[in-house]
């Protein structure tokens, strides 16, 4: 492993589907419930507007967590602040969900009677239309050029492994989209939406591995050593199984570690992975097989059976040790889960997966309405519903009944709520935010914050930039020392820039400009 | 590619021979399954409110990303 090698941030962003029943409305209802619901989270503006930004409306990010939140294509879009542990994500991901269910809870209570605003974290809407909830994982420039540009086999090893995750990443859906071959019952919602391998876009042409290249790692590249690149990865569905949610992130950060030192086994690739995703996704019994590029044959779990081993063998030589946290940990869950899948324990395995508990569900309904097929609206409603973040959603009922395992406990939650991750640069973030507050910050980024600070000599403010170039710096270790109890936002700012690592050469073009200090948001 | 599904409608059910499970393993699948469907009951009372065709109306959602 001489290949150089970096911590595995995770991050994600997430579209919500969101609507107001009892409402008339021939466009749809998505872009006044999205407004609302953003209205009603508490977050200081991001002050960043452009081109850039024509579908990112009114990002706010969030002083308590560090994460952020925005409308996207008239959803309210939810990022979670960057985690370095996936069972730190999986609290973070709750605990953004509980701010948008409260934000749900307030509009609600305006609207009329008769109206009621709906909020799913799920991925497509049944009827055609599917919106994203993609992870973002740190790599190393180097491996992202070989994943995208020079080794084909790396991306081709990728796509296997995201394709046969979907026995533990699906969430599950009723029929079928976009064309796609019948089925009453798929494992993922994104699989009819997925139409080629590898591409740029987001929203029409979408890849099984997604090329958008923003690093959010500093103004400009090479700036920093080793140079960073994110993984932005569109194929995965929501969870709300706290096991499956965190299979679908620890085994990301698993894999592109493994890509990123070169340990990648060709064989384990598709011959066919479009195919094979429309396949596996309608099989529900996991009988179904695909060919492998060597010619034999593999279901799903056999596949992933592979990918785990493959990874177990990495972590007897070390491989994640500082790059993975709780690996082992990992290890087990992934292969405790494909030991159940593998042996058909939907019994027990309805606890962890979504696709299953709500193939059991509607199962189940079946079962008891003999009037009902998989066709029947009332089928499709509750398809949906299964993911309504709200009280009555059938995922939190079958929580509150104690039929789902839990991993991270409500205290990890609610602190997640209102704290940052300890171990990323969201904890510089969240506590520059809330020491400069709404009137003192400029603009905000993943990857800077550029805040007033004031000085009795002088009737400007000074705008100064603190840069957050890399995800696992910055943490509350780093940093923890300028936020001493009474320090002033300049003070803190004369460290935290004193600290920066960019070149000092660069610093003046990147660390300041001066405007009159009663100046609005730039 | 080849398929060797089941249709779906035929229902997932609990393995049958494979990792031969003991008596007592089955016995508590078992339990755990029915628990399982008996809170899956309530959950779906809950949830379903007002007419399937008007919701699936209304979800209707612009495409994102």
């Amino acid at each position: 492993m001489s290949k150089v090698r970096v911590p595995k941030i995770v991050g994600a962003d997430v579209e919500l589907s969101n609507f107001i029943l009892g409402v008339s409305s021939g466009q749809g209802t998505g872009k006044t419930a999205s407004r609302m619901l953003l209205g009603e989270i508490d977050g200081i503006e991001s002050g960043v507007s452009g081109a850039a930004e024509a579908l990112d409306v009114g990002r706010k990010y969030l002083p308590t967590s560090g994460g952020c939140a925005y409308i996207d294509s008239d959803h309210l879009e939810i990022a979670l602040p960057e985690t370095f542990s996936a069972f730190d994500h999986v609290a973070h991901w709750r605990a953004m969900l509980n701010v948008a269910r409260a934000a749900m809870r307030r509009v609600n209570a305006r609207l009329p009677d008769g109206c009621r605003l709906q909020v799913l974290a799920n991925c497509s809407d049944g009827l055609g239309n599917s919106y994203g909830s993609h992870l973002n994982v740190l790599l190393t420039r180097t491996a992202w050029d070989e994943i995208m540009s020079t080794k084909p086999h790396y991306l081709a090893f990728l796509a296997a492994f995201q394709i046969s995750s979907i026995v533990f990443t699906g969430q599950g859906k009723v029929g079928s989209e976009r064309e796609g071959a019948p089925a009453d019952f798929q494992l993922s919602q994104r699989a009819d939406f997925m139409k080629t391998l590898v591409h740029i876009d987001t929203m029409v042409t979408r890849g099984v591995i997604n090329s958008r290249d923003e690093a959010h790692c500093g103004p400009r590249r090479g700036l920093v050593q080793p140079e960073l690149a994110r993984l932005h990865v569109i194929f995965f569905d929501s969870t709300l199984c706290q096991i499956a949610t965190v299979l679908r992130v620890g085994t990301m950060q698993m894999i592109v570690a493994m890509l990123e030192a070169g340990e990648v086994e060709a064989r384990l690739t598709l011959d066919d992975p479009l195919g094979a995703l429309g396949t596996w996704s309608r099989g529900p019994m996991l009988a179904a097989t695909a060919d492998l590029v060597g010619g034999e044959r593999r279901t799903a779990v056999e596949l992933q059976l592979e990918f785990l081993e493959a990874a177990g063998r990495f972590a007897d030589r070390g491989g994640f040790d500082g790059i993975v946290p709780r690996a082992r940990e990992l290890l087990v869950l992934w292969d405790n889960t494909l030991r159940q899948l593998e042996a058909r324990a939907f019994d027990t395995l309805s606890r962890r997966l979504d696709w299953v508990a709500k193939y059991r569900l509607l199962s189940g309904m079946l079962d008891r309405r003999p009037d009902l097929d998989w066709n029947s609206p009332v089928v499709k409603q509750l398809d949906q519903l299964y993911a309504s973040i709200d009280d009555d959603g059938p995922f939190w009922a079958l929580e509150r009944a104690r039929q789902v395992e839990q991993l991270v406990t409500e205290a990890d939650i609610d602190r997640a709520e209102r704290e940052p991750p300890s171990d990323t640069r969201a904890w510089t973030r969240a506590h520059l935010l809330r020491l400069a507050g709404d009137d003192r910050v400029a603009r905000v980024q993943w990857d800077r914050v550029h805040v007033r600070t004031l000085s009795p000599h002088s009737p400007y403010a000074r705008t100064r930039a603190v840069h957050l170039p890399v995800p696992y710096e910055a943490t509350r270790a780093d940093n923890g020392r300028f936020f001493l109890e009474g320090a002033s936002l300049e003070s803190v700012v004369e460290g935290l820039q004193a600290a920066d690592r960019l070149p000092a050469a660069l610093g003046p073009a990147l660390h300041g400009s001066w405007t009159l200090s009663n100046g609005g948001k730039q | 590619m080849s398929t060797r599904e089941r249709r779906p409608e035929e229902r997932i059910v609990p393995p049958a021979g494979g990792a031969n499970p003991e008596p007592a393993a089955i016995s508590e699948a078992r339990d755990a399954g029915d628990a399982f469907l008996r809170a899956a009951d309530t959950a779906i009372d809950r949830a379903l409110s007002g007419t399937p065709e008007e919701f699936l109306r209304q979800n209707r959602q612009l495409g994102g990303q």
